[in-house]
C-alpha cells in the first residue's frame, strides 16, 4: 500500500525524543520497561472489563486514580447519572489514535506508575496505584513542577487526556454553569 | 461535485489540467480561479466533507471531525499544540474569523530580505479588496462585541494603548460563538461554502478523505497518489493515482514540507521544511465579578496593537480575546484538583485574553517522521521570549483596568496575580521554559519559503517551485517571516494572485 516508503535518511525523529534524549527520561524509561506490572489494589468493574479496547486493566486503573486527582471528581461523590468514566472515555479515543501516540501513552502510563521512578524522584518506594490520595495529589504535582522536562510533559499529557475526556462531556456543564453556544438571559 | 471517502469503493485513477492538494485558504481561491478559467481541476483533500448540518457546537464532535490530529497536534516536546483545520475548507472552518491584511512592514521585509516580487502593499491592494468584498469581510460596530472583546477595548483605551476593531467573514452571523467548532448557522463565510462551493460549480471535483503521501515527476506530467481513507477511523480504504500537469501542493505549513519531502522533490535550497514560525501564543486567564462567558458571542472582534513593531525590528506581540470553551479552558488553566475546580465553578466569570507573538528570532522545523508523518519542532529565541513575557504582563495589565479581580497565567506552576501593582514581580519569579507555559500556536508559516533566490527558498514569486515547473505550493507555508497577522486573508490574496498566472502560464489541455 502506497505510504510504506522509505523515507530520505535523516529526515526520521522519533517522538518519544524527549524521553530518550533526555538523561533522566532514558534510565526512566529503561527501568520501569524492565518492572513487572505492579499490584492491583483496586478492580475494575466487571462491566467494564470488557469494554476496554486500548488500555490494560491497570492502564484503566492508573487513568481513572490520576483523573480523580486531577478534575477533583470521584465517583463516590457524584450521583451515577452524574458521573463521567474519563478513564473509559479515554480508551475509547485513544484506540483510534495512530500507532506511534499510542506507544507513547502506554510508556508514559509505566513510568508514571513505575515505584522506581517514585522512589528516585519522591523518595517513596510506591506506584502511583499505591499512594493514598493525599500521596497522588502530591505526585502529580511533583510531576507538574518538576525541574525535568519530560516529567513536565507526562503531566502536561495526562492533564490535557483527562481534562478534555471529563469537560467535553456535557454531563459536566451545569456545575459550571456552560449552556452551549449561547448566554442564557439571566446570566447577562 | 464533492465526493466523500466513504463512496470511494475502489481504487480511484484520475487525470486533470491541474490537481490541488488540499482545500483551505491556498487550494480554495485556487480550485475556483482554475475551474472558472476552463480547466479540469481535481482537489484532494485528507480530511472530511461536512456542511453545517453536521456541526452541533461542542467541542467533542468538532475536534474529532474538523481538527488535524484531533486538535492534539503538537511540537515533538509536546510543549506547543498546533491547531490546524482537516476538513474541506481547512483552517477557515474552524477559524474564528479574524480577517487582517498583511501588514506593510511585514510585505517591506519579505522585498527587502527575500526579494519577493509583485507582493508589495499595492501589488496586493485589489486582491486584498477582492478577497473582503467576496468574503463579506466587515468590522463589528461597537454595540456588538462580547463582554470578552470588551475587555481588551475598554481596557487598552483605559491605559492609552492602540486598538482595532478587525474585520470578520461572516454572513447573517447570529452571535453563537460557535466559530472555532465549525458554524452551525452556515453563517461563517469559509472557503468551503465560497471558494470550494464556486469551484465545483465551475466543474471542479473535490475527493475528500483522500490524503496524498507521494508527488512523482514524469517529463511535464506530476502523479499525486495516496489512500483513501474511512473518515471515522482513519483506516486506509483503498487508494488514488491522480495525475495533471500541473500539480498545486496546499496542505499547510505542517503538511506541505512533509508531502514534498516524501517526494524528494523542490529540496535543492536545503530550506524545505525550516523557517517555521507558529505565531507563539499564550493566555491570560481571569476572574471578575461580573458574566463574561467567554464561550459566547462573537468570539474576535477586538484586538490591541500597540506592541506590534513598536521597535522597529518587525517583532512584537499583540492581544486578542479568545473564546474559551469548557474543555480548551480545563486544559489551559493552571494547576489541577481542588483549586482547578473551584475554577472552573467560576467559569462564566472567566475573561480570557491571547498573546501572540510575531516571532523575530525563534526557529523552528518540519521533518518528516518513521511513520510518514509531520514532526514539528521549535526553539524559542531570547528576542521573542521577551516579547512574550511583556505581552503576558500587558495583557495582565489590560484585564485589572476594567476590573479583573484575579489573574492568572498559563504557566504550569500556577500564578495567581492579584493586582496590577503585582504583576511584574509575579511573572519576573515564574518559570517561562518550555513546557514550563502552555503554549499554542493557530498560524504555523514559513516551511517552503518564497523568494527570488532558489538557493534561499523554495518557491519564487509565482509559488512555483525554483525546482520543478509546473509544481507549485500555495498555501502558509510560503510565507517568508511571521506575519504578525491572523494569516488567512493573505493566503486567499496569494492564492487568487498565483492562481491567475498559473491559468495565464499553463495552457489548457483540451
Amino acid at each position: 500500500m502506497i505510504g510504506e516508503e522509505q523515507f530520505p535518511p535523516g529526515t526520521e525523529i522519533g517522538r518519544r525524543r524527549f524521553l530518550k534524549q533526555t538523561l533522566f527520561g532514558a534510565a526512566a524509561l529503561s527501568i520501569a520497561r524492565l518492572l513487572p506490572e505492579g499490584y492491583v489494589y483496586a478492580e475494575v468493574p466487571k462491566d467494564i472489563r470488557g469494554q476496554l479496547t486500548f488500555f490494560s486493566e491497570q492502564e484503566y486503573l492508573i487513568v481513572s486514580a490520576a483523573s480523580a486527582c486531577l478534575t477533583s471528581h470521584t465517583a463516590s461523590e457524584t450521583p451515577p447519572e452524574k458521573t463521567i468514566d474519563v478513564a473509559l472515555r479515554a480508551d475509547r479515543f485513544l484506540s483510534d489514535e495512530q500507532p506511534e501516540i499510542q506507544e507513547q501513552v502506554h510508556l508514559l502510563l509505566t513510568i508514571f506508575n513505575s515505584a522506581i521512578v517514585a522512589f528516585f524522584f519522591h523518595f517513596k518506594f510506591s506506584t502511583f496505584l499505591k499512594m493514598d490520595v493525599e500521596a497522588q495529589n502530591s505526585y502529580l504535582d511533583g510531576w507538574m513542577t518538576s525541574w525535568f522536562n519530560f516529567r513536565r510533559t507526562g503531566f502536561q499529557a495526562l492533564k490535557r487526556l483527562c481534562m478534555s475526556m471529563h469537560y467535553t462531556d456535557s454531563r459536566s456543564w451545569d456545575e459550571i454553569r456552560y449552556h452551549g453556544m449561547f448566554m442564557l438571559e439571566e446570566q447577562q | 461535485m464533492i465526493v466523500r471517502g466513504k463512496e470511494i469503493t475502489k481504487p480511484l485513477r484520475e487525470s486533470a489540467d491541474v490537481c490541488i492538494v488540499g482545500s483551505g485558504c491556498g487550494g480554495g481561491p485556487t480550485a475556483r480561479i482554475l475551474a472558472r478559467s476552463g480547466r479540469k481541476v481535481i482537489v484532494v483533500e485528507e480530511g472530511g466533507y461536512y456542511t453545517a448540518a453536521d456541526f452541533d457546537g461542542t467541542e467533542g464532535t468538532a475536534y474529532r471531525q474538523l481538527y488535524q490530529r484531533r486538535a492534539g497536534q503538537a511540537t515533538e516536546d509536546l510543549a506547543i499544540t498546533v491547531l490546524q483545520g482537516r476538513c474541506v475548507g481547512g483552517s477557515s472552518t474552524v477559524n474564528w474569523m479574524t480577517s487582517l491584511r498583511t501588514p506593510e512592514f511585514t510585505l517591506d521585509q519579505w522585498w527587502r530580505r527575500f526579494g519577493v516580487e509583485g507582493l508589495g502593499p499595492l501589488d496586493l491592494e485589489p486582491y486584498f479588496d477582492r478577497v473582503e468584498k467576496y468574503l463579506n469581510v466587515r468590522p463589528e460596530p461597537e454595540w456588538n462585541h462580547n463582554p470578552n472583546n470588551r475587555i481588551i477595548l475598554d481596557g487598552a483605551r483605559a491605559l492609552g494603548y492602540r486598538t482595532i476593531v478587525n474585520g470578520r467573514n461572516a454572513n447573517g452571523c447570529v452571535k453563537a460563538g460557535a466559530c472555532g467548532l465549525g458554524c452551525p448557522f452556515g453563517a461563517k463565510m469559509s472557503v468551503d461554502v465560497t471558494y470550494i462551493r464556486d469551484a465545483v460549480q465551475a466543474g471542479a471535483t473535490v475527493f475528500a478523505d483522500c490524503r496524498a503521501e507521494k508527488i512523482e515527476v514524469n517529463g511535464k506530467m506530476k502523479r499525486v497518489s495516496g489512500n483513501v481513507l474511512d473518515a471515522v477511523t482513519g483506516k486506509v480504504k483503498t487508494d488514488f493515482v491522480i495525475e495533471a500537469p500541473v500539480l498545486v501542493v496546499s496542505a499547510s505549513a505542517i503538511n506541505s514540507p512533509v508531502l514534498l519531502l516524501k517526494s524528494r522533490l523542490a529540496n535543492s535550497s536545503g530550506e524545505l521544511g525550516r523557517n517555521l514560525t507558529l505565531h507563539l501564543t499564550t493566555a491570560v486567564l481571569s476572574l471578575f465579578d461580573r458574566v463574561i462567558y467567554a464561550g459566547g458571542g462573537i468570539p474576535q472582534s477586538a484586538i490591541c496593537d500597540e506592541f506590534l513593531n513598536k521597535k522597529g525590528d518587525g517583532g512584537g506581540f499583540w492581544i486578542e480575546a479568545v473564546p474559551i470553551y469548557p474543555a480548551l479552558a480545563a486544559m489551559a488553566m493552571p494547576g489541577f484538583g481542588a483549586s482547578h475546580r473551584q475554577m472552573m465553578k467560576e467559569y462564566v466569570h472567566l475573561g480570557a485574553s491571547i498573546v501572540l507573538v510575531k516571532e523575530i528570532d525563534s526557529s523552528g522545523r518540519i521533518t518528516v517522521n518513521r511513520q510518514g508523518r509531520a514532526s514539528i519542532s521549535y526553539e524559542l529565541g531570547s528576542r521573542d521570549l521577551g516579547y512574550l513575557k511583556q505581552g503576558v504582563a500587558t495583557a495582565a495589565g489590560i484585564h485589572f483596568a476594567v476590573g479583573a479581580r484575579k489573574v492568572m497565567t498559563l504557566h504550569t506552576t500556577p500564578t495567581n496575580i492579584a493586582s496590577a501593582d503585582d504583576v511584574d514581580s509575579v511573572l519576573r519569579s515564574a518559570r517561562w521554559g518550555m513546557n514550563e507555559l502552555v503554549l499554542f500556536s493557530a498560524h504555523p508559516l514559513g516551511t517552503c519559503r518564497i523568494g527570488k533566490y532558489p538557493k534561499a527558498a523554495v518557491v519564487d514569486s509565482h509559488c512555483q517551485t525554483h525546482d520543478v515547473q509546473g509544481l507549485f505550493v500555495i498555501d502558509g507555508s510560503v510565507m517568508p517571516t511571521s506575519l504578525g497577522v491572523n494569516p488567512q486573508v493573505t493566503i486567499l490574496a496569494i492564492a487568487e494572485k498565483s492562481a491567475e498566472w498559473i491559468a495565464e502560464n499553463f495552457p489548457r489541455r483540451s
